[in-house]
């Protein structure tokens, strides 16, 4: 399902002696199945941006385009309801909403909501619960008594279960360890792939960004300003951090040994950096 | 000397786990030291933690702060002595304004008004957030809360400050922020206040004067960063982050190249790289 902003506006309280402007000319266009990295300092739009995405807030001017569905301010609060099914929303620390006294029954409550009988709901709860890789013997143990990681796990297989067709991802990875960290990231890879989702990532980790974006946003100060591939977007550090973001730590490094005078090309992550330098000092060496 | 933080065969469990969080855990702290904790998820770290100022308390073996056991019949004293900064910037606060948050812990301990007008700004001042007294709590960033929990430990003057991964739901730049404070309360207050800071931030633990590994309640290895952090192949075992110069290397040795074998820095790794290069 392709997403489209046209000249979307957002201001918190509008028509109140409390309104905050949040989102200025917002246009992008996030196509069909695609990995997309939303990257910005705090407070820079990217949390409101995904608010009206998932239909919780209605734009204060210009339209949003979700599949064939049209998002505008005049949208009745009551479509938006129908239009939620189709996309999936792993908020921050997402096991935090976990309440069921079994790890079947947490998964299964999501698409139930969305009117499955049980029967159903419970067929899409265990083939969500097997994407994350937690095994059957969890199934009937309290979502409690499971590590971090783990609920954080069955909190996206809730997700997972209602079988949307856009995933949006806030910080999936904040508080894990950086074992856990990869095994969750490359499990958002095979998800993508094994349901064909468009997946929109939002985060601070730019070496996730390089490794598994193929299109990106960049947020500030309300609005996007540069959108393009990784490789488009990391190629301007400087600008980058005057926006106060990062670049991958390949990329600096990359940066730094041209700036040397080396000639490397800003690779994205560890892998094209070590073929590079390969490439540059001649091979192999063996003494 | 005497250690700031002792603990002796220190084991805990959690109510019916299978197994203890902690295993005869016996570790020193020195008075001065920031040291840095790191470990996967599950490994017991924040349970250290918690043991140190009486949240938790040890199934068998005994803890001192100060000299003092942490026990039931000083909870208080342990409590002024060790301040903890949780990882969630949201759940610590209590106060109307930022002023009131920090005056919080001063009203618990029955400091008279006169005085908490003085101590309140002076621990603001510290973590540079008096120009936000009067704000609410809930309009600041991240990283200002988290300054501000920062602040409010700070007023009571604790010998021994806990940061139980308070970085870790902080942006990249608010992250770097509070490193670079801790290195300012560091210098300015030295022997006087101890760091713990417990985290799987790479850098807030290279910044540190000591690194104490724990894995699966059992401790590793407690030494210095740069010693922790060359040796890759544990850190990997372990699910730890490894140094950014250590991953280079690895992928350079997996396609043939003859790395150097001792600790490198990313500076050095360049380096290496740029003479390879100039040589040829």
């Amino acid at each position: 399902m392709a997403i489209t902003f046209k000249n979307v506006g957002f201001t918190y309280q509008a028509g109140t002696p409390f309104a905050t402007p949040a989102l200025y000319d917002v246009n992008f266009n996030i196509p069909d199945h695609s990995f997309t990295a939303v990257i910005g300092h705090t407070g820079s739009g990217k949390s409101t941006m995904v608010q009206l995405l998932d239909g919780l807030e209605l734009p204060t001017d210009g339209e949003i385009t979700i599949g064939s569905a049209t998002i505008t301010a005049a949208t009745k609060r009551k479509t938006l309801n129908g239009m939620r099914h189709d996309i999936g929303m792993v908020f921050q620390f997402p096991e935090a909403q976990l309440f069921e006294q079994t790890v079947l029954a947490d998964v299964m409550f999501g698409p139930m909501n969305y009117g499955m009988s049980k029967a159903e709901a419970e067929i899409a709860a265990k083939a969500a619960l097997a994407l994350v890789q937690m095994p059957e013997s969890s199934y009937e143990a309290s979502p409690f008594d499971l590590s971090g990681g783990q609920m954080r796990r069955v909190a996206i297989a809730g997700v997972i279960a209602m079988e949307p067709e856009i995933l949006i991802l806030d910080e999936p990875t904040a508080g894990l360890d950086p074992a856990g960290q990869a095994d969750l990231m490359a499990l958002f890879a095979n998800l993508q792939k094994e349901r064909d989702l468009t997946v929109i990532l939002i985060t601070h980790q730019m070496e996730f960004v390089g490794q598994y974006a193929d299109n990106v946003l960049v947020f500030d100060a309300g609005s996007v300003v540069k959108t393009g591939t990784p490789a488009e977007i990391f190629a301007d550090s400087d600008w980058l951090r005057q926006k106060q973001l990062d670049v991958p730590a390949a990329t600096q490094f990359s940066d730094y040994l041209e700036a040397k005078g080396l000639p490397l090309h800003g690779a994205l992550d560890l892998d094209q950096l070590a073929d590079e330098i390969v490439g540059l000092i001649g091979g192999p060496t063996h003494e | 000397m005497q250690p700031i933080i002792e603990f002796k065969d220190v084991s805990f469990s959690y109510p019916n786990a299978e197994q203890p969080a902690l295993k005869n855990l016996s570790l020193q702290i020195q008075k001065g030291d920031w040291v840095a904790v790191i470990g996967h998820n599950g490994s017991g770290k924040s349970t250290f933690a918690k043991l140190i100022n009486y949240l938790l308390i040890p199934t068998s073996g005994s803890i001192t702060v100060d000299g003092i056991p942490v026990d039931q019949e000083h909870v208080y004293d342990i409590r002024d002595l060790v301040g903890m900064v949780f990882q969630n910037p949201d759940n610590q606060f209590v106060g109307a304004t930022v002023a009131d948050d920090v005056a919080f812990g001063l009203e618990n301990r029955q400091v008279p008004r006169e005085k908490m007008l003085e101590i309140v700004p002076d621990a603001l001042e510290r973590v540079q957030m008096n120009a936000y007294a009067a704000r609410e709590p809930a309009r600041l960033s991240g990283g200002q809360k988290q300054r501000v929990a920062i602040a409010s430990v700070l007023a009571v003057e604790p010998k021994v400050l806990i940061l139980d991964e308070a970085t870790s739901m902080l942006d990249p730049k608010g992250r770097r922020e509070m490193i670079a404070l801790v290195h300012e309360l560091k210098q300015e207050l030295g022997a006087e206040l101890t760091v713990l800071s417990i985290t799987h931030d790479i850098d807030e633990a290279a910044s540190a004067d000591e690194v104490v590994i724990l894995n699966d309640g059992e401790l590793m290895g407690v030494d210095k960063p740069e010693v922790i952090f060359s040796d890759a192949e544990r850190l990997r075992r372990l699910g730890l982050a490894v140094p950014f110069a250590e991953q280079l290397k690895a992928k350079l040795k997996a396609r043939g190249i003859k790395v150097p074998e001792t600790y490198q820095t990313t500076e050095g790794m360049a380096e290496w790289i740029w003479q390879l290069h100039s040589k040829m």
